[in-house]
């Protein structure tokens, strides 16, 4: 599916707790280019995660617009544009990898197996599981049930990839592979990818735009558009601007005076 | 809601990899010999005592005693298990097709769940070996007053058991299931039913334990055969050795059933991995 863009105007979410209405993300705008990498960065309870569901149509704000591709948001669920990667990779323990890669395909799109798997074979192939495609979720590592969500994702050729921290629970070493996994991954394929994390270098290496997110009903802290070159490999790391980018980013993210 | 927490069985974790059926052999010898041992050595003990202590056959039968009686009476006794065992299969049947009936319409409806689900908990309070006389009343000596306490017995184990599977669904998987437009239906036959397999399975070991009781008390209250009126029948006869005959066929009837739901689980385990086999331990 050709790569989509959004565009979000006036968003707010409130959630009634305790009969109390809380606040979360008030008076947000938000355009994401097709093709882009857009990545929300902000610490734990600012909202992100709740803006990336709104921004896909998965979440109906309590007000504001969305629209994906030119189309109202809850089309593009209904039209299949979201690939979504949870946090955890909810993978079913009863179907190996190139089941699980095809069961958003069987279910959503109504395919046979069959119909399905060849499609999910080569989202395998480009996340780097090709040999792993008859294996059970309890007997891959972490990093690779990660991959499998990821290529479920894809194997629907979604126009946007939704991530919600999808190397969070993953160790260093792990996250590190990963990002430049992702980072070659989403050079093949194009698509416009909205990444949430709580990692700066993460958010930094892989986006072409950083939004930073407030604790204060999610508030845009700051928007930063990451002029390191293409492709990013692990000599960005040590790139100088890499670390001024970090360097900026971390005096948004640090508490204020409670040291 | 104390009560229903106690009786669920939360399945245990998986065991890793597959055994070669050889070494699996062996190693489920060497798992059963000490119980085995144990068992063999208190009838040894048994039969001992009550020639030592000169107690009366009457009071408590020797091992070589009913186990000759099982032999002389085989005739009898082989038709009263046979129609105990389909008391408690068709029982256990009816009683699964209810349990989950019930568990999927209280999981698929919050309404149905805010009206029933109090009522069955509150249920439960209820002695149900009680209702067996007042089920013979209505229903005479038949087959039907066995199933319907068998039914009421057992089934809240499936049902609680396949409520708290259907709900373990994975909060990330829901929301990738939403994100696609999947209906609610779709939800619950392709992720929610599956993924509560273990959980129904733990469910319905305690449900065939209880439909063995289920079936000897409906038998105790009224009928024309089967063990649990066979047991009734030698106490008024003051056959003692035809009683523990006729107990020690219901017990090995309850652990046959047992190892037989141990046993369907293990074949299922070919298509769904997830569902975990424990029955040797």
């Amino acid at each position: 599916m050709e790569s989509m863009g959004i565009s979000a105007q006036g968003i707010a979410m409130s959630f009634a707790r305790r009969e109390q209405e809380q606040t979360v993300l008030e008076n947000l705008d938000l355009d994401i280019t097709p093709g882009s990498f857009v990545t929300l960065l902000g610490p734990s309870g600012c909202g992100k995660s709740t803006l990336l569901k709104i921004l896909g149509g998965i979440l109906e704000p309590t007000e504001g617009t969305v629209r994906i591709g030119g189309q109202p948001a809850a089309d593009a669920v209904k039209g299949r544009f979201i690939g979504l990667v949870p946090q955890r990779p909810a993978l079913l323990p009863w179907k190996s990898a190139v089941q699980n890669a095809s069961m958003l395909r069987q279910i959503a799109a109504g395919e046979r197996a069959a119909d399905a798997a060849p499609a999910a074979r080569r989202a395998l192939e480009l996340v780097g599981l090709a040999a792993a495609e008859d294996k059970l979720p309890h007997e891959l590592s972490g990093g690779m049930a990660q991959r499998v969500s990821i290529a479920r994702a894809l194997a629907m050729d979604p126009a946007i990839l939704l991530m919600d921290e999808p190397f969070g629970a993953l160790d260093a070493i792990t996250r590190d592979e990963m990002n430049l996994k992702l980072a070659e991954i989403w050079a093949a394929t194009g698509k416009t990818v909205v990444f949430v994390t709580h990692s700066i270098s993460e958010a930094v290496f892989l986006s072409d735009t950083v939004h930073v997110m407030g604790l204060d009903r999610g508030r845009f802290l700051e928007t930063l558009d990451v002029a390191l070159p293409r492709p990013r490999t692990r000599e960005v790391l040590d790139d100088p601007v890499f670390t001024e980018y970090t360097g900026r980013l971390r005096g948004h993210l640090e508490p204020k005076a409670t040291v | 809601m104390a009560l229903a927490q106690d009786d669920v069985k939360k399945p245990a974790g998986r065991r890793p990899g597959g055994r070669r059926p050889g070494g699996a052999i062996r190693g489920w010898i060497r798992s059963v010999w000490p119980s085995l041992t144990v068992f063999v050595a208190g009838f040894v003990l048994w039969e001992l005592a009550v020639e030592v202590f000169g107690i009366s056959s009457f009071e408590l039968a020797k091992p070589s005693e009913f186990l000759a009686e099982m032999w002389r009476s085989r005739d009898m006794l082989w038709d009263a298990t046979w129609v105990t065992t389909q008391e408690i299969l068709y029982g256990f049947l009816l009683s699964f097709a209810v349990g989950v009936l019930l568990a999927v319409l209280i999981v698929r409806f919050s309404w149905l769940e805010r009206a029933l689900y109090p009522l069955i908990v509150l249920f439960q309070v209820v002695p149900k070996v009680a209702l067996a006389p007042i089920f013979i009343l209505w229903f005479g000596y038949g087959l039907a007053p066995k199933l319907l306490l068998i039914v009421v017995i057992t089934f809240f184990p499936i049902t609680l058991n396949m409520i708290v599977g259907l709900k373990a669904i994975d909060q990330d998987l829901l929301l990738l299931m939403r994100s696609v437009g999947s209906s609610r239906n779709q939800i619950l036959t392709r992720i929610q039913i599956p993924t509560s397999l273990p959980y129904l399975f733990a469910g319905m070991r305690i449900a065939i334990t209880l439909a063995v009781i289920g079936a000897v008390v409906a038998e105790f209250s009224g009928a024309e055969n089967g063990l649990g009126y066979l047991i009734q029948f030698a106490s008024t006869q003051l056959d003692t050795p035809l009683m523990f005959a006729a107990l020690t066929l219901v017990s090995l009837l309850g652990l046959i059933l047992y190892y037989a739901m141990s046993l369907l689980e293990f074949v299922l385990r070919r298509r769904f991995p997830h569902i975990t086999a424990d029955t040797t331990r």
